[in-house]
């Protein structure tokens, strides 16, 4: 079967042909707007307002989505695909308007079954699609799983069972990636934290700065990172008055920081793996290429709950992809209805939601 | 908390924690008869979204209230007579306003049942109404203190 996805939550429009048979695997196609080179066929500048870009973007990322499909033009091709999935949130709401209205116009004109994902089940599937190559044998989950969803939008620890999703600890303040934004703000580096903040920590000394570790004792499972924000602009404010943020000291502070972020995370996911005992443990999210983090989860799972299989996604389906939204719709049709299947007669009560909850 | 009355009918606080902030922000919902407009100015870290976060428990949100940044607006439901709905805004990531009003803001603003709080609501001050609420966070000496002026 083949499926078409559209993912429009934030800043990507992106969409993706995903081949599923007999449980392998072949990804056609996955095209994330920023490969595109709109820029160069609009001839104008892409305008600074998401929703307006998604707009633009949206139709010349299905064609060229689609484009691997048998036929000879595009409206011969796209008729071979056999489903729809589409983001319906949590996100932005005018860009999640913008996938959900052209998937349920596609979805009418053609005839075929429309499937709304939730966003954040997306991040978790990506974990499943770990071949290098776009194809291959789709890993077989064994619940219960753990799955810490780390992007600049959320931060949680969520239990899924076979039946049923659940949150057991969520951000109380700021997402983790947004920390690292924030963080790079503070230090004048630049968007997107995370990647510059990483690069930047790779030369630095992680112990040099002391900065708190929040949360850590909350006998919860929830996040905070906003005191760990105000500590950071404090030493950052007190190191500019005495003019000692050198080069070398603001990659100590990046080490210090991306530590800190690292160590919560980790502290929280390990005791939530030794009171839920899960088979399988998932990273997933935009924050989930953070060398710092995948290394060190794995390195201390496997240590210390030797027996749960680790699935981590590859480097380049840890954004916003369409791919992940294809394989989420994917494993709806095989379990039935679980967020909605619709179907054309209730069309019209399809809308974004911007505040999906994740748990069914 | 340190309350001082200034000439000009400003408010000036100084709290020592987070929950002191928190109880700044329920003191002054404590007038509220819906349709409120607040504007709240400062820096990263100035105490904002704890700000907000006291509101939501002074009002009864049952939800978690976080950071809006991302998604740029979060509405929540309240347990509150007159303010039915706490519309949370972010314009930290905000270019322009058109942003804003794309996304319903205007119907928001003017909802007698809502209660709109909005964070770096100077970039989008030219759109903002007159009766809007300005708060002003700043950092305080040490690390928990902080300084919070209401222009009511």
């Amino acid at each position: 079967m083949r499926i078409l996805a559209i993912e429009t939550s934030c800043d990507e429009t992106a969409a993706a042909i995903l081949e599923i048979k007999n449980s392998y695997f072949n990804l056609r196609s996955n095209i994330i707007s920023s490969q595109v080179k709109i820029h160069a066929k609009y001839g104008g500048i892409v305008p600074e307002v998401a929703a307006r870009k998604q707009i633009e973007m949206i139709m010349p990322v299905i064609n060229k989505a689609v484009i691997c499909l048998p036929g000879k033009n595009l409206k011969e091709k796209i008729k071979n695909i056999n489903y729809i999935a589409v983001t319906q949130g949590p996100g932005l709401i005018t860009s999640l308007t913008v996938g959900v209205e052209t998937a349920k116009t596609l979805a009418f004109t053609l005839n075929k079954p429309l499937f709304l994902v939730n966003h954040l089940e997306g991040h978790i599937y990506s974990a499943l699609l770990n071949k290098n190559q776009n194809y291959g044998k789709l890993i077989k989950i064994k619940f219960p799983v753990l799955a810490l969803i780390v992007s600049g939008g959320h931060t949680m620890l969520v239990l899924i069972k076979k039946n049923n999703n659940k949150i057991i600890g969520e951000t109380l303040d700021d997402a983790v990636g947004e920390a690292f934004d924030k963080a790079a703000k503070i230090l004048n580096l630049g968007y997107p934290g995370g990647p510059i903040i990483a690069k930047l920590a790779a030369k630095g000394n992680s112990k040099k700065f002391n900065l708190p570790r929040p949360m850590l004792k909350s006998h919860d499972f929830n996040f905070s990172f906003s005191g760990l924000k105000t500590a950071l602009l404090y030493l950052v404010r007190d190191l500019k008055r005495q003019k000692k943020l050198s080069t070398q000291t603001i990659q100590d502070i990046c080490a210090s920081f991306e530590q800190a972020c690292v160590d919560v995370l980790i502290a929280k996911t390990l005791s939530a793996i030794e009171k839920f005992k899960p088979s399988t443990f998932i990273l997933g999210g935009g924050v989930a290429a953070n060398q710092l983090l995948r290394q060190t989860l794995a390195q201390k799972i496997r240590t210390e709950f030797p027996k749960i299989k680790i699935l981590m996604p590859e480097m380049k389906f840890t954004g916003d992809n369409a791919a992940m939204i294809a394989l989420a719709g994917y494993y709806m049709i095989g379990s039935q209805i679980k967020f909605g299947m619709t179907k054309k007669n209730n069309y019209k009560r399809v809308k974004a939601e911007p505040n999906l909850k994740l748990s069914a | 908390m340190v309350f001082r009355v200034s000439p000009r009918f400003m408010k000036k606080y100084i709290t020592h924690n987070s929950e002191e902030t928190k109880q700044v922000a329920a003191t002054l919902a404590k007038k509220f008869q819906g349709g409120e407009i607040l504007g709240l100015v400062g820096d990263l870290g100035s105490g904002k979204t704890n700000f907000v976060q006291g509101l939501a428990r002074y009002l009864g949100v049952a939800n978690k209230v976080n950071s809006p940044t991302f998604v740029l607006m979060k509405p929540y439901p309240t347990h509150h007579k007159k303010c039915k709905l706490l519309v949370h805004i972010d314009c930290y990531r905000l270019n322009n306003c058109q942003e804003l009003l794309n996304l319903g803001l205007e119907e928001y603003l003017k909802d007698k049942r809502c209660l709109t709080v909005i964070e770096w609501a100077d970039k989008i001050e030219k759109i903002l109404p007159e009766k809007t609420i300005w708060i002003r966070f700043r950092l305080g000496k040490n690390i928990e203190e902080r300084e919070i002026k209401i222009n009511n």
